[in-house]
Parts: C-alpha cells; sequence; structure tokens
C-alpha cells in the first residue's frame, strides 16, 4: 500500500525515534510502516493522520478507490 | 505509559534473572542428587522448582508481547510459531532417528534450551533487524 508518510516525516523535521515516541511505537514499526512493509491498524492509522492533521486516505493511498 | 526500550528492558533483564535461576537450579539439583541419598518426594520437588523459571520465562515473553506495539507484537507473535514449529519438528525427527537409527538420547529438558537457541535463530535472520534509519 503506497504511502506518504516518510515525506510527512522529514516535513515536520522528525526523526523516527521522535516520532515512534509520539505515536508510542518503536522505531523498528515507523520503519516498517514508512517501507510500507506493516500496514498499520486503524487505531494506529487515526492517530497518525491525527498528529500529521491529514486525512488517513491522504497518507496511505486508497487502493480500492 | 512504558516507552518500547523500557519494555524491552524489562523483558531481557526478566529473561536474564529467569536463565539465572534456571542455570542456579539445574546445577545444585544436579549436586544434590549427587552427593545425597534424598526421598523420592523431595527429588519430585526438585523436579518442579527446577522448571519453574522456565514457565517464568514464557510469562515475560507473553508480557513483553502484551506490552509491545502492534509490530513488534506481529513479528513476535511470527517467531514464537516459527520457532515452536521448527522445535516440534527437530524433536519429532530427533525422536525418530532416536527409534530407527541409535541415535543417542536426549532428556526432554533440552527442549526448552533448543527453543530459546531457536529464537535467537530465527530472530537474527528477521529482515528488520537489519533495516537502518533514513
Amino acid at each position: 500500500m503506497k504511502q506518504i508518510l516518510k515525506e510527512l516525516r522529514t516535513e515536520l523535521g522528525f526523526t523516527q525515534q521522535e516520532l515512534g515516541d509520539k505515536l508510542g511505537v518503536s522505531r523498528q514499526a515507523i520503519i516498517a510502516l514508512e517501507t510500507s512493509k506493516h500496514i498499520p491498524s486503524l487505531e494506529l492509522a487515526y492517530k497518525i493522520a491525527a498528529l500529521f492533521d491529514r486525512p488517513i486516505e491522504d497518507i496511505w493511498e486508497n487502493p480500492y478507490r | 505509559m512504558q516507552t518500547s526500550k523500557e519494555i524491552k528492558k524489562e523483558y531481557l533483564i526478566r529473561i536474564a534473572a529467569c536463565m539465572a535461576v534456571y542455570t542456579f537450579l539445574l546445577t545444585s539439583t544436579k549436586i544434590i542428587m549427587r552427593d545425597y541419598e534424598i526421598h523420592n518426594w523431595i527429588k519430585i520437588i526438585l523436579a518442579i522448582l527446577t522448571s519453574m523459571p522456565v514457565g517464568a520465562t514464557f510469562l515475560a515473553l507473553m508480557d513483553y508481547i502484551k506490552k509491545s506495539d502492534e509490530y513488534i507484537r506481529s513479528l513476535m507473535a511470527e517467531t514464537i510459531i516459527n520457532s515452536t514449529g521448527l522445535l516440534l519438528f527437530i524433536t519429532t525427527a530427533w525422536g525418530f532417528l532416536e527409534l530407527y537409527a541409535n541415535f543417542p538420547h536426549l532428556e526432554t529438558y533440552w527442549a526448552f534450551i533448543l527453543f530459546w537457541a531457536i529464537i535467537g535463530i530465527v530472530g537474527a535472520f528477521r529482515k528488520d533487524c537489519h533495516e537502518t534509519d533514513s
């Protein structure tokens, strides 16, 4: 699933560790999310969307639309 | 709320403590059994006592999984499933090798040591371990 998490993170100047701390997840989780190796749960996706103040579909491209 | 680093640190300390207690009980029990004449019911107690740290490692592992984030949880679940499958395969194969090909008998308590060795090997080969920051 295509996503722009890395772009959003660097835009705000966060390191992976800092973003992980803000979301309450490990740095490994951030790496996996940025490389699309892990599809987040709805709860984590909403958390990320709220942090970047964007709708979920702006961050993760909907492959069914 | 604990950070992922604190959760991992707590888990590693608990596992190390369990291993230390297990090693101590295993060696001291062997010495007691070798040097003293003891009743069978004491032997039963010693056997159960030595197994206790094994149970404690699984409690630590389950606690770690419960406290971790969703990604670590999925990785650990996958690692444990793969390790358990490999352990079952190896022990079953070894059993048949003992039965058919006169391979030396291994005590079943080796399964615990083997399980952790397999978890270590499976974990080392996991792709996420080699990822770097970008």
